[in-house]
């Protein structure tokens, strides 16, 4: 991939610029800026999900210790069938962020060892942070006891 | 004893009963009387010292501890004992419904026993055995199988690992304790309490108790002490922030509160024990009875030394728990092979030690 | 292979708990007193902090704000003001600035008081739960005055404050920082030599540099394994590049150094305090903002704002579509990421270990499941 794009990185801090890749370039963009000396980028400081109402935005915060830069990667997934590979090999703090998308959103990281749903009980139906989300009777009838 | 057995019988054989009927009723209710004394002592005690406990713990951290009920929180424990007792009498199901039920009665009834063994005045001694202080050992180690027994009974994980924590923690500390005993026992060259609080009497008032001889020895036989009745530092079997309550996880009402007296009954009493065998036991530290000094009349101070001989190892023995407690509100738990380690690395070799302190010294002196 | 499974105890440490700080709920399977394997479930506290951003103006929000970390208040409410007054270009009067770092470090204090007490308390020791209390007591009475609450402020603005601080205020607050140094050092005293302490929390529950930067962690926790990243000197905000502090570090990344590395940054908390302090009392000026609160229409964008909050760095992400409420809102707190290192930090380590190390990771539950 072209890694010219990443050219601007770690400039003003009080604004705010994201730099748009395609997913299937996602772990491979990760892996550079995270080893990359001139970068470092080592912590990712978390993962964002956003519904823009007819995809989703997923923004990969990623902060260096060293060098104090951070940059804002952006990744748009289709919401018919949103699925993205997962980043955990490179960072594996990405497990927990992963899991709560998914539990939120609906988005499905391949790879993932363990994709489950983090803060909804895990007989949940449906994705609470989707704008189209409704709550119906269904999903808040106590259905029998599971310990989740 | 005896003497005041014979007064008794005198006392009796007054009335002119046909067929002896006065030395049998002497011979079995004499017994019963120091042993209604033990008990309503005990029953005092255990609710003092709880109410003790709490105040003074709360001294300790700036607060003033129970003070709504009764004057100063006099008579918190006893509605405390109240509550206790109404409530529901619960057996979890899976449980060994025996076994259950058995512990807290091993856990008690023990102590009640041991209370009997010390001599709290040079002549209230009537389980005066001349293996006393063995026979002390032995049997306050029974309670440790009322906590087994509780741990394994109660079908809960939590419980077992308590209970098992704690069976590992009173095996590792009993050792160093018997052979602190042995070196006492070098001292006053006889197991019976009495002759070993009567092999503390000297020339100068204090200088004939244990506690300089042996100094290490009661380091160690305090800490051992403090172990044994499963007290911070020492109180993983009970620890609060990991097991809920360990292996009392699952009794209430009653039950519950026979765990509770027994500790503090054990609490009074192993500090009793040690105040008799370091600490000059019913001995006066003046050397002299205050009551000998200050009664005119020689009939009355006779009697009245008995009871200053029981105030005075009640005062030792009070000052000892209040150093266990100032021990609580310190410091943090030991962790299970820390605790274990501590008494076969450090105590035992200790206790080897301070025997051979005391051979030497006996041996000079 | 069965034979090794059946002596293998799972024992479920459940939400209700003593001592889990709030509700956690952790899945062990011991053998014997080692634990094998050590799975977090949470989601027992979750409130849909960032669903409710989506159906409220943003002044509706910011008192809702308080409560992601209900001990560390002020850190989320100025995460939220600081997103919404960049994307909407408010500009701040230094006062302000002054003021809202007076109020943050002085809740940092409390925070870092109130998880002395209840680690010394997991330890098994009692006693100084009551002392730290006692102190934060008084920094609990001080934000009263203040701000009329004791935990939840609702004292920042988009802009501004609700109302300016007065000198009355500020001598108590010298009174107060002047005995603190002392107390601090009677914590030290019993703490930090005892040999049961040090035994039972050095090397243990080691953050290797590597393990801390993979799974994310900030804060004393980062800081500890020998990391020196504060965001207060790092990326400054507000007016900390004015102040003169200083970060602690350590260097070995178990227990016991992130105890030290607490307490000494109680003692950089002071430090700010007393700066502030003077620097208030000298320099008068406005701090109610002009902006109209319930009226705040923030324009298209997005923004990310960090604060080095006192359990790890919380960041606010608010994408505005130029409506008076928020399109999104989404939290990242420090806490989080402590729970997922927990079990890999748990790995073969003994059973009381669990506290030692779960107690300094200083984590709150509410920051977990916002």
């Amino acid at each position: 991939m072209n890694f010219d794009i990443f050219e601007n990185i770690g400039e003003a801090a009080n604004t705010f610029s994201k730099i748009q890749i395609d997913s299937n370039e996602l772990v491979e963009a990760l892996s550079y800026l995270k080893n990359n000396a001139e970068f470092s980028l080592d912590r990712l400081n978390t993962i964002i999900a956003v519904d823009l109402n007819d995809k989703f935005e997923l923004i990969y915060d990623l902060h260096s210790v060293e060098t104090g830069k951070v940059a804002r990667i952006s990744v748009l997934v289709d919401r018919n069938s949103p699925h993205i590979s997962s980043v955990v090999n490179v960072f594996k703090s990405a497990n927990f962020d992963e899991c709560e998308i998914y539990d939120m959103f609906g988005i499905v990281f391949d790879k993932n060892p363990d994709l489950k749903r983090l803060l909804m009980p895990s007989s949940w139906i449906g994705y609470p942070l989707r704008k189209d989300y409704v709550q119906s009777d269904e999903r808040l009838a106590w259905n029998g006891g599971d310990n989740d | 004893m005896d003497y005041l057995y014979s007064l008794y019988i005198e006392f009796l054989n007054k009335f002119n009963l046909p067929f002896h009927l006065g030395d049998f009723i002497a011979m079995v209710s004499f017994p019963l009387l120091p042993f209604c004394i033990v008990a309503a002592a005990l029953i005092v005690i255990v609710i003092f010292l709880v109410l003790m406990e709490r105040k003074v713990l709360a001294f300790f951290t700036q607060r003033k501890g129970p003070n709504r009920v009764g004057p100063w929180g006099l008579f918190q424990t006893i509605s405390d004992a109240i509550k206790l007792l109404c409530k529901e009498n619960i057996t979890p199901t899976g449980a060994e419904k025996f076994m259950f039920n058995l512990a807290p009665l091993l856990a008690f009834v023990p102590v009640m026993v041991v209370w009997g063994l010390i001599p709290f005045s040079s002549e209230f001694d009537f389980m005066s055995y001349s293996v006393s202080a063995l026979l002390f050992v032995t049997i306050a180690s029974i309670p440790i199988l009322g906590i087994l027994l509780a741990g394994y009974a109660s079908n809960n994980k939590y419980s077992l690992i308590g209970s098992v924590r704690a069976v590992a923690q009173a095996i590792s500390y009993e050792l160093p304790l018997i052979f602190v005993l042995l070196s006492v026992v070098v001292l006053s060259s006889s197991l019976n309490l009495k002759q070993i609080v009567l092999a503390q009497i000297s020339a100068y008032p204090i200088c004939g108790w244990f506690i300089f001889p042996a100094f290490l020895g009661f380091l160690i036989v305090f800490i051992c002490s403090i172990a044994e009745l499963n007290r911070c530092p020492f109180d993983l079997p009970e620890a609060e922030s990991e097991l809920v309550s360990g292996y009392n996880t699952e009794y209430s009402g009653m039950k519950f509160a026979f765990f509770f007296l027994a500790e503090y009954a054990m609490m009074f009493i192993m500090c009793a024990f040690i105040a008799t065998l370091f600490l000059g036991g019913f001995l006066s530290p003046f050397g002299f009875y205050l009551s000998e000094k200050l009664i005119s009349n020689e009939f009355w101070s006779n009697v009245f030394v008995y009871f200053e001989q029981v105030f005075w190892i009640f005062l030792k023995t009070f000052f000892l728990i209040y150093c266990m407690m100032l021990v609580r509100a310190t410091l943090p738990r030991l962790k299970t092979h820390q605790l274990t380690g501590f008494a076969w690395k450090v105590l035992l070799p200790l206790s080897f030690l301070n025997l051979l302190i005391v051979c030497l010294i006996k041996g000079v002196a | 292979m069965t034979n090794q499974e059946s002596t293998r105890m799972k024992i479920n440490i459940g939400p209700q708990h003593p001592s889990t700080h709030g509700v956690l709920r952790l899945v062990l399977e011991l053998d014997g007193e080692i634990i094998k394997s050590c799975e977090p479930i949470i989601g027992y506290l979750h409130r849909g902090m960032e669903k409710m951003a989506e159906n409220r103006t943003y002044l509706q929000y910011l008192p809702t704000v308080d409560r992601i970390d209900y001990l560390g208040g002020f850190f989320n409410a100025y995460a939220f003001c600081d997103a919404v007054e960049s994307l909407a270009q408010i500009e701040v009067s230094e006062r302000t600035q002054y003021i809202r770092v007076l109020t943050m470090e002085m809740n940092r204090l409390s925070s870092h008081l109130l998880w002395l007490g209840t680690f010394m308390l997991d330890m098994g020791a009692t006693s100084p739960l009551f002392y730290t209390f006692r102190d934060r007591e008084e920094i609990l009475s001080l934000f009263e005055e203040l701000t009329g609450q004791r935990m939840m402020y609702n004292y920042y603005t988009f802009g501004g404050l609700r109302h300016d601080v007065t000198n009355v205020w500020l001598e108590k607050i010298t009174d107060f920082i002047k005995k603190m140094p002392r107390k601090i050092q009677d914590y030290e005293n019993i703490i930090t030599d005892n040999p049961i302490f040090v035994t039972r929390t050095e090397n243990i529950g080691i953050i290797s540099k590597h393990a801390a930067l993979q799974y994310s962690i900030t804060g004393p926790n980062l800081r500890a394994s020998g990391i020196e990243v504060d965001y207060r000197k790092q990326n400054p905000y507000l007016v900390y590049n004015e102040l003169d502090f200083d970060i602690p570090s350590a260097e070995n990344g178990d227990s016991f150094d992130r105890y030290t590395l607490r307490i000494a940054e109680m003692y950089e908390c002071l430090k700010i305090i007393s700066q502030c302090v003077a620097w208030l009392i000298e320099n008068p000026g406005e701090v109610v903002s002009s902006v109209k609160q319930p009226l705040l229409k923030v324009p298209e964008g997005e923004f990310i704002s960090n604060v080095e909050a006192p359990r790890g760095v919380c960041s606010c992400y608010v994408k505005s579509d130029g409506t008076g409420t928020p399109y999104r809102a989404k939290w990242r707190t420090g806490s989080y990421y402590a729970v997922q290192i927990l079990p890999k930090l748990l790995e073969n380590s003994f059973y009381p270990d669990l506290m030692a190390i779960f107690g300094s990771l200083d984590v709150i539950l509410p920051e977990v499941d916002r």
